[in-house]
């Protein structure tokens, strides 16, 4: 099984994959729910505090796209590394994961890993802690599936 | 502060991917680590262009204190001169001989000849 690819489902599937798969939601309101393993966050408020701080659901990702940053003005964009940092502390505390990814829709879009380190550092992450808490995150929501045999 | 024997100060060459021209790249570039670091770090990282490689390669220079601050402005950029950083060297003849690999690397997965 190759598990170089996570592949990204809005819906779990029904029946045993072949390929290890997340399954990803664009509303915040899914934070409670159980099947999800990764919300994106799209606009960042009080409300989203709230209800992290109520959900059970434990190592939950919470995904902040870097194509989201780049298209907020710059006085926006500063808040936002501001909260991205707060969201790492609350995520640590709750024993959730921030999953920063690029949000490409093409190859001109892509972030490298230089990149990401230096705005991990931007927003006062550690990137050696970051990179194993999401390696080991990954790790334990691929290991918790039952997948079907290739063969 | 890291200065060389030269007293000069370290410079770190970075190959760049962009489809806008190399001079709105670097306009881009210092405006966003303007408003983002300042006028004064931005004038200390010293951003100069060096060379272009093909259509969408550039090479762009910066000095090693400010590498972060300069990487974060290019991840940063707003999405119509978007920008991917695709390789960090500290010397101009290094960076130039990856660069023609990653060239043909790209050729293939972007489906150009340039």
């Amino acid at each position: 099984m190759g598990v170089n690819v996570i592949r990204l489902l809005k819906n779990k599937p029904l029946a045993s994959t072949t390929f290890p798969y997340l399954v990803a939601s664009g509303d915040y309101h899914d934070l409670a729910s159980k099947d999800v393993d990764l919300v994106e966050i799209t606009n960042i408020g009080q409300h989203f505090y709230e209800i992290l701080n109520h959900t059970h659901s434990k190592k939950l990702g919470i995904e902040i796209a870097i194509s989201k940053l780049r298209a907020t003005d710059d006085q926006k964009l500063a808040r936002n590394v501001a909260l991205i940092k707060s969201i790492h502390s609350f995520t640590e505390k709750h024993g959730n994961q921030l999953v920063l990814t690029s949000g490409a829709s093409s190859v001109f879009e892509m972030v490298s890993g230089r990149c990401f380190d230096a705005l991990l550092n931007l927003c006062d992450i550690k990137p050696e802690t970051y990179w194993i808490s999401l390696n080991k995150w990954l790790e334990y929501k691929i290991s918790m599936r039952c997948y079907a045999s290739d063969t | 502060m890291p200065v060389t024997l030269k007293r000069r100060y370290k410079r770190r060459y970075i190959l760049v991917l962009c489809r806008s021209s190399s001079e709105e790249l670097l306009s881009v570039t210092r405006r966003k680590a303007v408003n983002m670091f300042g006028y004064v770090l931005a004038q200390k990282a010293y951003l100069r262009l060096i060379d272009k490689i093909g259509p969408d390669l550039h090479v762009i220079r910066c000095r090693s204190q400010f590498l972060g601050e300069v990487l974060c402005a290019l991840a940063l950029i707003g999405t119509e001169h978007s920008a991917v950083v695709l390789d960090v060297s500290g010397t101009v003849r290094s960076l130039r001989s990856r660069a023609a690999i990653k060239k043909t690397v790209l050729e293939t997965v972007l489906g150009t000849s340039s």
